[in-house]
């Protein structure tokens, strides 16, 4: 199974399980590293070069019986910023916005069965809407980012 | 009609097999100690849940079977969890949560392969939700395991070894199943 070693080639064991474990590092994170040449291709003809302002808010919700429209509110940063961007009731899901880049938080608010009670239920998520990018040997092509927030009530 | 009653020959016969079986499953020396260090790649998970981290174990030279570990693990996902605020409103909540542990590590000094282990750690969690600067309660829980791990070979003096680790997690954290499986990929040396 295991031989039992002196402190002398435990020091030497640590020492080749690092340098090892080194390796393995290098092989998997190394090539992102070095600076051979461009491997990535070069830019395409529709590439777009300049970083988008703008990007889509994608939310998704539950529509049923008991919520055939459910009041959202969509806020710039977290809930307890309490900044508004806007409020809105939705019968359909999932819904698209076109909001500036930035970090945005959606509540939607449900009525639901809990036991035999019928309670509120606030759904909450949030997330920074950003650009995307593809980097290749000649520059960065840009693409409007998208967003995507659950706020479904199960 | 009787059954036939096996003579004692025979009984002497299988109570000779058994125990030559049970002599061959066992070592006649002390088992050497498992390696100095072991930093494994971990995953657990059940049907609601799923963490992935790593542990880095320091065998105590006192008892060499035993080892002081300390580890790490992040849910690598979002999970929807609901937080009761008041008798009637609840929020539904994203959930990205990690947590640290420290611990020991047990291999049985049996000998055989694929090699016994027990491992116990007092962990602390952490966590947040997207979208709100809501924080969990403090979370500090008792993580058990037990499983078998299987070197990828023999591991001679001095060299670096790898192997794979099974086996059944208890992790007493939050009303989800506290029940899991672990998958751990161990590198030793």
């Amino acid at each position: 199974m295991w031989d039992s070693s002196s402190p002398s080639s435990r020091r030497g064991a640590a020492l080749r399980g690092a340098l090892a474990l080194l390796g393995i590092l290098v092989v998997l994170i190394g090539p992102s590293c070095t600076e051979d040449e461009c491997t990535d291709g070069y830019k395409p003809v529709d590439c777009v070069e300049a970083r988008p302002a703008e990007g889509t808010l994608r939310v998704q919700l539950s529509i049923d019986g008991l919520n055939p429209a459910v009041p959202v509110v969509v806020y710039s940063g977290t809930i307890e910023q309490n900044n508004v961007v806007f409020t809105d009731t939705l019968r359909v899901t999932p819904v698209e916005y076109r909001l500036p880049n930035g970090r945005y938080a959606v509540r939607a608010r449900y009525r639901s069965v809990m036991g035999r009670d019928t309670v509120t239920l606030y759904a909450i998520d949030g997330g920074l809407l950003e650009e995307a990018s593809t980097d290749y040997c000649d520059g960065t092509c840009y693409r409007e980012g998208v967003l995507s927030l659950d706020v479904v009530r199960n | 009609m009787y059954a036939t009653v096996p003579g004692r020959p025979l009984c002497l016969a299988i109570l000779l097999f058994l125990t030559a079986i049970a002599a061959a499953a066992q070592t006649t020396d002390e088992p050497p100690p498992p390696p100095l260090h072991r930093i494994s790649l971990d995953a657990s998970f059940n049907g609601e849940d799923a963490f992935v981290g790593t542990t880095y174990s320091f065998r105590v030279l006192l008892r060499p079977h035993l080892a002081v570990a300390v580890e790490g693990w992040v849910r690598p996902y979002e999970k929807a969890v609901l937080v009761q605020e008041s008798d009637d409103v609840y929020y539904r909540l994203q959930e990205t949560r990690f947590g640290a542990g420290l611990g020991v590590d047990f291999v049985l000094p049996t000998g055989l392969l694929p090699y016994l282990f027990v491992s116990g750690f007092v962990e602390r969690s952490w966590s947040s939700y997207a979208g709100t600067e809501r924080e969990a309660a403090e979370t500090v829980f008792p993580v058990f395991r037990v499983g078998a791990g299987i070197p990828f070979g023999e591991q001679a003096e001095g060299e670096f070894a790898m192997g794979l680790r099974l086996g059944y997690q208890y992790s007493e954290f939050t009303d989800l199943t506290r029940h899991r499986a672990y998958v751990g990929l161990e590198f030793t040396f």
